[in-house]
């Protein structure tokens, strides 16, 4: 610090060549100027960046510090939000685990990779699905479901790196019957018609929108030669290699947001 | 004692049946895109059929087309050759007509967009004529004439019942569920299916007969979908999409039909 110090008083004395910048921006201790060579940033940042990063910009709302507390807590094992739920009365289990947020919530892809699919999902909602490897080499693919269709920034094909915005959160949509009015109507175009639907969930007069994540190990391959969704499977209805994301997910957590789950 | 009986039996009824139609007894006229007749790309004919729209409704001589409100063109014949003359109709859309066994002087009535409709979406239908010829609508949009056709009788009833002689329970929701229940009274089960297989948000897109098992794959909603008959008064569909369940059961009894839906997302 001292030498610092002594770079700075010596310098003090000169013009500076931009009055703007900060002197010690310019010039190392010895005086000379900085030179950053950008591949070589490149790298640095690729080398310091986490290996996995939350889905999320923002804490989900049905976290265990939030208002929705433990009975849909996602980190929790004991709600319809955990991997392995039933569905169905039991025919089938939840295949991901859901993540609540306010509306239109940004999702992004939690390290670089490549999209392998998008398309629908359920209830009005799509699916982005992506094939992934991280700084260290693991390799997966991830299945982020009940996307907002018309918020989708990226197509298959598409090389993405870490923290890229996908697209946002979606909301569940059913028909209204007729005669039927709600309070939470949505007006949305199919095939160029406007129709009436209302939100599948809605937990305390609050509309849910979420995302629904599934994690492939890639046993079974890491393309989609074999589908994701297969109805044989059961109780999952899944390829073989699903597995729960919520390890993945408390990795991601803790380098968003610094908290170890 | 029997008014008693029967004003404790309402009290009781009453909550259940929470939403019926408002009766709405004006008769509508429906209109299907005859997609098959669409030219272009698969992209050109996707564009054309997300700014027209599927289906079309007349009801009182206002027409609803791609969310849009027409209204009719007052004048005479020659007053809708004149209309038709500025867009050289016969020149540009003439073998439209001959194709599709059609002829000019067949058409009765023009139809032009309400200035209540003049939204950004509208916009497109501007001063575009909406022609009425015989039982089709014929539009010129995209340098090409796109025809609806107006639908059997027997589907317009289904559609005008569907809407107005229901009655529906309060939905329940149990985890992540919901589930539906309707009463379509004087409709038969394939008088309920043939309505809803106009909304394409059901993808009912078959029509079918009764007791005929039926499963199919569409793609381009990567659903499943399977029809199952139980003798010829109980019908259950099941579309296994990608992230979810969707489960219809169709029970005729008592000239009515029951109608249960059940959304099960993943």
């Amino acid at each position: 610090m001292a030498k610092v110090a002594e770079a700075q008083r010596a310098n003090s004395n000169q013009s500076p060549v931009n009055a703007n910048t900060p002197i010690l921006s310019n010039l190392s201790m010895d005086g000379k100027a900085w030179f950053i060579h950008p591949v070589a940033m490149i790298d640095y940042f690729n080398e310091n960046s986490p290996e996995i990063i939350f889905p999320l910009k923002t804490k989900p709302i049905n976290n265990f510090d939030m208002r929705f507390g433990k009975n849909f807590n996602w980190t929790k094992n004991n709600n319809q939000t955990m991997f392995g739920w039933n569905r169905s009365g039991g025919k089938r289990k939840h295949a991901g685990r859901d993540l609540y947020t306010e509306p239109e919530t940004e999702i992004v892809a939690i390290c670089d990779g490549v999209v392998l699919d998008v398309s629908p999902f359920y209830c009005k909602t799509h699916q982005i699905t992506i094939k992934h490897k991280t700084n260290s080499g693991r390799q997966f693919i991830i299945r982020y479901g009940e996307v907002d269709k018309k918020s989708i920034k990226v197509e298959v094909g598409d090389v993405l790196k870490q923290g890229t915005v996908l697209a946002k959160t979606g909301l569940l949509l059913e028909e209204l019957e007729p005669g039927e009015k709600s309070n939470y109507t949505q007006i949305i175009k199919v095939n160029g018609i406007e129709q009436k639907f209302k939100p599948v969930l809605v937990i305390n007069g609050k509309i849910i929108y979420m995302l629904h994540l599934e994690y492939y190990s890639g046993a079974n391959g890491l393309d989609l030669k074999k589908p994701l969704t297969n109805r044989s499977n059961l109780p999952y209805q899944r390829r073989a290699d699903l597995i729960d994301p919520l390890e993945l997910l408390k990795e991601g957590y803790q380098s968003t947001f610094g908290i170890e789950l | 004692m029997k008014k008693f009986l029967f004003k404790s039996l309402l009290i009781i009824l009453l909550p259940y049946f929470v939403y019926a139609s408002d009766g709405d007894s004006g008769k509508k006229t429906y209109y299907s895109l005859k997609k098959e007749l669409l030219r272009g790309k698969a992209e050109e004919r996707e564009k054309i059929l997300n700014l027209v729209g599927d289906f079309a409704t007349n009801n009182r001589q206002i027409l609803i087309l791609a969310s849009c409100k027409f209204k009719p063109f007052v004048g005479n014949q020659e007053d809708i050759n004149n209309q038709l003359n500025k867009i050289d109709f016969l020149e540009n859309y003439g073998e439209y007509l001959s194709q599709n066994n059609l002829s000019f002087n067949e058409i009765s009535r023009l139809y032009f967009l309400d200035k209540s409709s003049l939204s950004n979406e509208c916009n497109e239908f501007n001063k575009l004529p909406i022609i009425q010829i015989k039982n089709n609508l014929a539009i010129p949009i995209r340098k090409q004439l796109i025809f609806f056709q107006r639908l059997p009788k027997q589907d317009e009833k289904n559609i005008n019942n569907y809407n107005n002689n229901v009655k529906c329970l309060k939905y329940q929701q149990v985890d992540m569920e919901t589930t539906h229940t309707c009463y379509y009274k004087n409709m038969t089960i394939l008088d309920v299916y043939n309505a809803m297989y106009y909304n394409s948000s059901y993808v009912f897109r078959k029509k079918i007969k009764a007791g005929e098992n039926f499963s199919a794959f569409y793609e381009d909603y990567g659903v499943d979908v399977e029809y199952k008959w139980s003798g010829k008064n109980k019908l259950e569909i099941t579309q296994y999409f990608q992230g979810g369940v969707t489960y219809y059961t169709f029970i005729y009894q008592n000239d009515k039909t029951k109608l249960i839906k059940v959304h099960s997302p993943d």
